[in-house]
């Protein structure tokens, strides 16, 4: 039998997430409570205004979510936060051009047989494009949160589903109470992929590629009488509503694309294909194979969204005890699989030399792997700009939003990416992301192997030692917590727990990720609170037997923490 | 000498994406034993290809400038294999989720990656039917392709002056399919009959709706309302209209006459039976009233209505003055249907001339390309097969595969890795320990489970 008894710790993390308390930074409004100003001023910024534009000593003022000035001789007005930027990089703010952050599969989404494969409803065949993303988003998914620490502000977000799921919407990845409040353009692409429907027709790209034609057909032909009705009902049989039939009419009317999920080169053709004989808009998304596409591409005008997500790169098997045949056989395999790699990841670099304005699709990649698939991508011949281009301007332009969107510019949205050097450099860490006016500020990890610049060679880890008992105490909006750390050399590195008193009670959580380096002192508590995971980070500086530092909760904000070590325990 | 195979960096600039023709070539194939098939076999001959086309048929012909020599003396030529049932360069075989699927085309799974390709052309195959698989009473709509092995793009395999066709099946797999494993119609034969009877029915009403909606349409004041469309009524109303060749998976007499008649009742005649083991009860009727009848050699007895078979069955066929083919329906079988064909001598006794014909201008007549292929003739296509010895000699080896008078395989030029794809990261590709190359029920493995082999 299991027992369920409520923590008070989790009980303490509910309330705050009630409370919607932000940290002096953060502004995440969930409950629609006015933050303490909505104006920010970044002075002195090197601002990278545009790909291949950048701008120095420039400060750009930020007001109610719109980027209100960009200059040298901005007027900071008095309600405005100042944020000395003087050593920051300022850049829009990436936007992910296929992803389904924050989106969550429908739970009835299995796989039903239908009652008769041969003659299925739309539903049971996946054809449900009258589906709306937004149906699917959950707007507390932690997901928002990690791919805006990747420097992420925007996505083009699409359901799930099979052959055509319903249709995507552009949102912001700002932590909004709301999804009404995400929403940025609703529903301005239609999604298809060449998912089957399993035992039921269609079950594979053969049956999709017919349904395709026979659907746009018959929207086509439905679209007419709808028209011919309007025109003057009387004597006319009446038209059925068929919402699947209506969903493809701005398509139709070339009002909205339709984005593939075409992952491989063999897709990706007959995505075009149905293009070259249906007509419709198209965006090509996800794309992992389609270098030998680039002048259909071209001659179509197809929009591109190329895959973030890269082979992994394995090493090639040594073959010591092979016999030679066999040894020069291997070696010839892993001469083709290294030719096939540097393929799949110059495929940018190809793109670009071709011509094309592509932007990236995220969907498959993971948002911690960012900055290292681009730099494997520029390793391999793209451009810092055209990359640069790819994340901001690209997507901007191929989502209709140019004039909202990608640049650091006044007038368009305020969604900004804030790093600590230039973000291509393999040091530059992101500071402070500004998503919709809403800013998030992120701790800054020293570099971890420099040896430090006193010169007395004691290199690298820490100048102290945590193990030990620590008692710590926390303000917070919702009283004041206090406890112990007990923390313990393992075998490597650290482990710990912290006892903690709230004003509901107490409990004990094991704390994870210890780090200690230099005069730093880190750790992680995740805690799932009815199906949330909130992950605490804190981190701070220890002085003598004082620690004090920050704990992040992420999107209910930051709140100081400071301990003493007790030498006596 | 030409690169035959695109290089990875011409794969690169999308070289191949910007040919809108398939290439064709010229070159003078010297000293041969030339079979033509269709006029006999010329001793010590050559053959003149220019842009594609076969141009002078001769002795002590000389290259035009620029035209490259292939040296066959001590060599036999002959026309290009033509394979009338393969499931080759497909990644999809079976729409088998309906029990007519007309509107699917495998012209739109194309998979020209598929080293298949390669081995065919190793085997002197220049042409297969890349077909539906046999799932379906209609089964989708088949294409023909030219194995122009090293391109990227789907489009360029295609014989695009090659009429369209639709693969139907009857018996058990059909039954098996809808009957047994989705409890729908058919069941039974009867039920196959009825379903293709229903649709012919129904195409005819469709046709109709929409001529009338056309008649109406063109009247002055006129507001007719558009019928739905419906790409699986529009494709029975071409076969109907003839401009569709029937290809039909069957093994029966009984089904087989019962086909015929359905198509004589609704006035089809352009009709082939595949398989077709049974056959040889039914020959005559075959030859009247059919395009013919593609058979194995000898392969049977993998299920209960293909016991009742022959090796003699394409001798028989063949004298009953039936358009004969033999085909491979297998990715292992089509490398060598020279041999196939020669199975025919040794059962059957047949002449040389007829024991090849069944995998050239027989199977050429069957897709309905005959006119472009299928012999050497002055005019035709530039497709031709090389061998070291007589092709139906045990001991012939392949020497060279020309598709529109351009190498493809060269055993002279053969690398040990011919794989247009690779993946970039596995050292190894997947090895399938069960037989991979019977696709016919593709697709289907969801309705019988993994335990149920489905062979053909």
């Amino acid at each position: 039998m299991k027992r369920f008894t409520q923590k008070s710790w989790s009980k303490w993390l509910m309330l705050l997430a009630f409370l919607g308390y932000g940290s002096v930074y953060a502004q995440s409004d969930s409950n629609g409570e006015s933050p303490v100003t909505k104006t920010y001023a970044f002075k002195n910024a090197t601002v990278i205004q545009a790909p291949g534009k950048s701008l120095s000593k420039t400060t750009v003022l930020v007001k109610n979510g719109v980027i209100s000035a960009v200059g040298t001789s901005v007027q900071i007005p008095p309600d405005a936060q100042v944020i000395a930027a003087d050593s920051l990089y300022i850049y829009a703010g990436f936007i992910d051009g296929l992803n389904q952050t924050g989106v969550k599969r429908p739970e009835n989404q299995g796989r039903v047989r239908a009652e008769n494969p041969a003659k299925p409803t739309y539903t049971e065949s996946g054809v449900t494009p009258q589906v709306s993303v937004l149906e699917q988003v959950d707007f507390k998914s932690a997901q928002l949160e990690e791919w805006r620490k990747a420097g992420f502000t925007t996505a083009h977000i699409v359901p799930y589903g099979r052959m055509l799921p319903g249709s995507g919407s552009v949102v912001s990845l700002a932590a909004h109470g709301a999804v009404d409040a995400m929403v940025l353009k609703g529903n301005n692409s239609m999604y298809a992929q060449f998912t089957g429907a399993g035992g039921t027709y269609p079950s594979n790209s053969l049956g999709i590629m017919a349904m395709w034609r026979d659907l746009y057909k018959n929207a086509q032909l439905s679209w007419e009488h709808q028209n011919l009705y309007k025109a003057n009902p009387s004597g006319i049989e009446r038209p059925i509503n068929d919402q699947v039939l209506a969903s493809f009419y701005p398509t139709l009317n070339k009002e909205r694309g339709v984005v593939f999920n075409a992952t491989g080169l063999l897709e990706a053709k007959r995505a075009l294909d149905l293009q070259k004989q249906l007509g419709f808009p198209l965006i090509l998304g996800n794309l992992k194979e389609g270098w030998t596409l680039i002048d259909q591409i071209k001659a179509s005008n197809t929009k591109v969204f190329l895959s973030l997500a890269l082979p992994e790169k394995k090493e090639a098997k040594k073959a010591d005890g092979d016999a030679a045949w066999l040894a020069s056989e291997k070696e010839a395999r892993n001469e083709r699989i290294e030719e096939a790699y540097k393929m799949y990841v110059a495929q940018a670099a190809t793109f670009e030399k071709a011509g094309i304005k592509f932007g990236f699709a995220g969907i498959d990649a993971k948002s911690g792997d960012l900055k290292k698939n681009l730099k494997v991508m520029m390793d391999n011949g793209l451009s810092e700009t055209a990359a640069l281009a790819a994340l901001t301007t690209n997507p901007a332009e191929i989502l209709g939003m140019s004039n909202q969107l990608g640049t650091v510019e006044a007038g368009k949205l305020a969604n900004l990416m804030i790093s600590t050097a230039p973000y291509f450099t393999e040091d530059a860490q992101i500071k402070y992301m500004m998503a919709d006016g809403m800013l998030y500020e992120y701790e800054i990890k020293a570099p971890a192997k420099k040896t430090n610049g006193n010169g007395n060679g004691n290199a690298s880890n820490a100048s102290f030692d945590p193990a030990g008992t620590w008692d710590f105490t926390s303000p917070t909006p919702m009283g004041e917590i206090n406890g112990k750390m007990v923390i313990e050399k393992a075998a490597s590195g650290y482990t710990g727990k912290m006892t903690v008193n709230t004003p509901e009670g107490s409990s004990s959580e094991d704390m994870t990720l210890i780090k200690a380096e230099g005069d730093k002192l880190s750790f992680q508590i995740n805690q799932s609170v009815q199906g949330m995971t909130i992950t605490l980070n804190v981190s701070g500086t220890v002085s003598g037997t004082k620690f004090t530092g920050n704990m992040d909760t992420g999107q209910f904000g930051a709140f100081p923490i400071s301990a003493t070590k007790n030498p006596g325990l | 000498m030409k690169k035959i195979f695109f290089t990875i960096g011409l794969v690169l600039t999308g070289f191949t994406a910007m040919i809108a023709q398939t290439k064709k070539g010229s070159m003078l194939i010297k000293g041969g034993t030339v079979i033509t098939v269709t006029n006999g076999t010329l001793e010590n001959t050559d053959v003149l290809i220019q842009d594609g086309i076969i141009k002078q048929i001769g002795k002590g012909l000389s290259a035009p400038s620029g035209v490259k020599v292939v040296d066959a003396s001590g060599q036999f030529v002959m026309p290009g294999i033509i394979d009338a049932h393969s499931h080759i360069a497909l990644d999809a075989v079976n729409e088998a989720t309906s029990p007519v699927t007309a509107e699917v085309w495998t012209g739109d799974v194309i998979d020209p990656l598929d080293i298949g390709i390669y081995r065919a052309l190793a085997g002197g195959v220049t042409i297969s039917h890349a077909m539906h698989g046999s799932a379906n009473a209609i089964g989708g709509q088949n294409v023909t392709l030219k194995h122009r092995y090293g391109t990227m793009n789907p489009d360029d395999l295609k014989m695009q002056d090659a009429p369209r066709t639709i693969k139907f099946a009857l018996g058990e797999n059909p039954t098996r399919v809808h009957g047994r494993g989705n409890n729908i119609q058919p069941r039974s034969r009867m039920g196959v009959e009825a379903v293709i009877r229903n649709a012919f029915s129904e195409a005819l009403q469709y046709k109709d709706a929409w001529a009338k909606y056309n008649a109406e349409k063109g009247k002055k004041g006129a507001r007719p309302v558009p019928p739905k469309s419906d790409l699986r009524m529009q494709t029975l109303v071409d076969i109907l209209d003839g401009k569709i060749i029937i290809h039909c998976h069957s093994y029966r007499a009984d089904e087989i006459y019962m086909l015929i008649k359905v198509c004589q009742d609704f006035g089809i005649e352009k009709l082939v039976f595949q398989h077709t083991n049974e056959g040889f009860k039914v020959a005559p009727e075959l030859a009247k009233y059919t395009m013919g009848a593609s058979v194995f050699a000898d392969w049977w007895a993998y299920k209960f209505e293909v016991y009742y078979s022959t090796a003699y069955n394409a001798a028989i066929l063949m004298e009953n003055g039936v358009v004969t083919s033999i085909n491979s329906d297998s990715g292992e079988l089509i490398r060598h249907l020279y041999h196939e064909a020669g199975k025919t001598q040794r059962y059957g006794g047949l002449s040389d001339e007829q024991a090849l014909s069944l995998i050239t201008i027989n199977p050429a007549k069957q897709l309905g390309i005959a006119d472009k292929v299928g012999s050497i003739e002055v005019g035709k296509q530039g497709d031709i097969a090389i061998f070291s010895a007589h092709p139906l000699s045990v001991y012939a080896i392949p020497q060279m595969t020309i598709i529109d008078g351009v190498t493809y395989f060269d055993i002279k030029n053969d690398r040990d890795d011919m794989r247009l794809a690779v993946s970039p990261t596995e050292q190894v590709e997947p090895i399938f320990l069960s037989e991979h190359d019977h696709k016919c029920m593709q697709d289907t493995e969801w309705l019988f489970g993994l335990a149920e082999h489905s062979h053909e």
